[in-house]
């Protein structure tokens, strides 16, 4: 690992930890959680919803049913997202290649354990609990651990741009409840650090990688970071959500609606700022531009 | 136990044509065929095959009692899902 030899990137990973420790606060002393949360209030932006601008879905009672069942979905996905990338961060931790950032990775677990908390507790407290984790029961082929690296980091980016993407704009809505509007703005503001740290450090392990072992992964890494990027996105359209909403037909709804034009122009727009630092960074030859979405 | 043992359902055939979209080394008359050895089904395109299966099946496929040898091979997708249901 190069972090010695740059100078920049070691002053700004010991900037991004001052900030962390001056920004520190109890996730669970820091929000007034209300009693109830039944006043009929839109829980997402309508604008947010997955079938937002398909025509799919048309009585207003079943979209804003939707809109509390797609931000259970939301932060459920954050939920086991986040702690499958954690159990990653938490292996490298004080390892010697990474022992360079070890106290900034502190502040990512720290922080990011928080983020799992309180969006936990909110679905916990007025939603019924989390939707369960479906991820594969099979363990992908693993390359050589300098790429590993670089997959993990690239997937931590993409989860929290897509984050970023929502929680920017849900933070600001006055339509939805105070609490939401909180937590949205809150994990916001704690993902702009973990964001710019990771594009860095991205960079940074992208060189090491190709040092290391060459071009002869690169295609290979592109397709994979690309295809989760896909996969991502199809995360957030959860049928389950859709048949709890009162959705008719939501396992075709859910198809319908990935394929739709005006959903792939959103998909472009919710990874547009990530597909262009992949690009920007080397990681990708072409962009990614919302392929493989529709299934 | 091959393909020449069997009558694709419709299921079943719905079930072959999501897998070769994905990848067309789907080899649909051998039903023994390895799927995860020979990347037909994979990490990213699991969640999606899940719901597929939930759409044949009108069931909901409870994660926590998901067998990962159950979708191995076509067979075994088609014992552990769909056999029950009545081919036309």
């Amino acid at each position: 690992m190069r972090v010695k030899e740059e100078p920049a990137f070691a002053e700004m990973v010991e900037r991004l930890s001052a900030k962390s420790r001056h920004d520190h606060y109890n996730p669970y002393t820091r929000f007034t959680w209300p009693d109830r949360m039944d006043d009929g209030s839109w829980w997402m932006s309508p604008e947010h919803l997955t079938v937002h601008g398909t025509g799919l879905v048309g009585d207003e009672r079943v979209l804003r049913e939707l809109a509390r069942r797609e931000t259970v979905n939301f932060f459920s996905l954050h939920v086991h997202g986040i702690r499958e990338l954690m159990i990653e961060v938490s292996r490298r931790i004080h390892t010697p290649r990474f022992a360079a950032y070890s106290e900034y990775l502190h502040h990512f677990v720290g922080e990011e354990n928080a983020h799992m908390w309180f969006f936990a507790e909110f679905c916990n407290r007025y939603a019924g609990g989390i939707y369960p984790d479906v991820s594969t029961p099979y363990q992908r082929e693993v390359f050589e651990e300098e790429w590993e690296d670089v997959v993990v980091f690239a997937r931590i980016l993409i989860f929290e741009e897509i984050f970023d993407y929502y929680n920017s704009r849900m933070g600001r809505d006055r339509r939805l409840p105070e609490i939401l509007q909180e937590l949205h703005s809150v994990h916001h503001h704690d993902e702009s650090r973990h964001v710019a740290f990771g594009k860095q450090f991205l960079r940074h392990l992208y060189a090491h990688a190709v040092e290391l072992h060459g071009q002869g992964r690169t295609a290979e890494i592109e397709d994979y970071v690309k295809a989760y990027m896909a996969y991502s996105v199809r995360s957030l359209y959860n049928p389950h959500a859709y048949r709890d909403a009162g959705v008719a037909r939501p396992l075709e709804v859910r198809r319908e609606a990935m394929a739709h034009p005006a959903r792939e122009e959103i998909h472009r727009r919710v990874m547009a700022r990530i597909d262009r630092f992949f690009v920007s960074a080397g990681i990708f030859g072409t962009p990614w531009g919302g392929e493989g979405v529709a299934v | 136990m091959s393909r020449s043992d069997h009558t694709a359902s419709p299921d079943m055939e719905r079930v072959i044509d999501f897998l070769r979209r994905r990848n067309d080394a789907l080899d649909s008359l051998d039903w023994d065929q390895d799927l995860v050895e020979d990347r037909i089904l994979d990490s990213v395109g699991f969640v999606e095959f899940l719901f597929l299966l939930e759409e044949l099946t009108g069931e909901r496929i409870d994660p926590k009692r998901i067998d990962a040898m159950n979708f191995r091979t076509l067979n075994r997708i088609n014992a552990a899902f769909l056999a029950g249901k009545a081919v036309p």
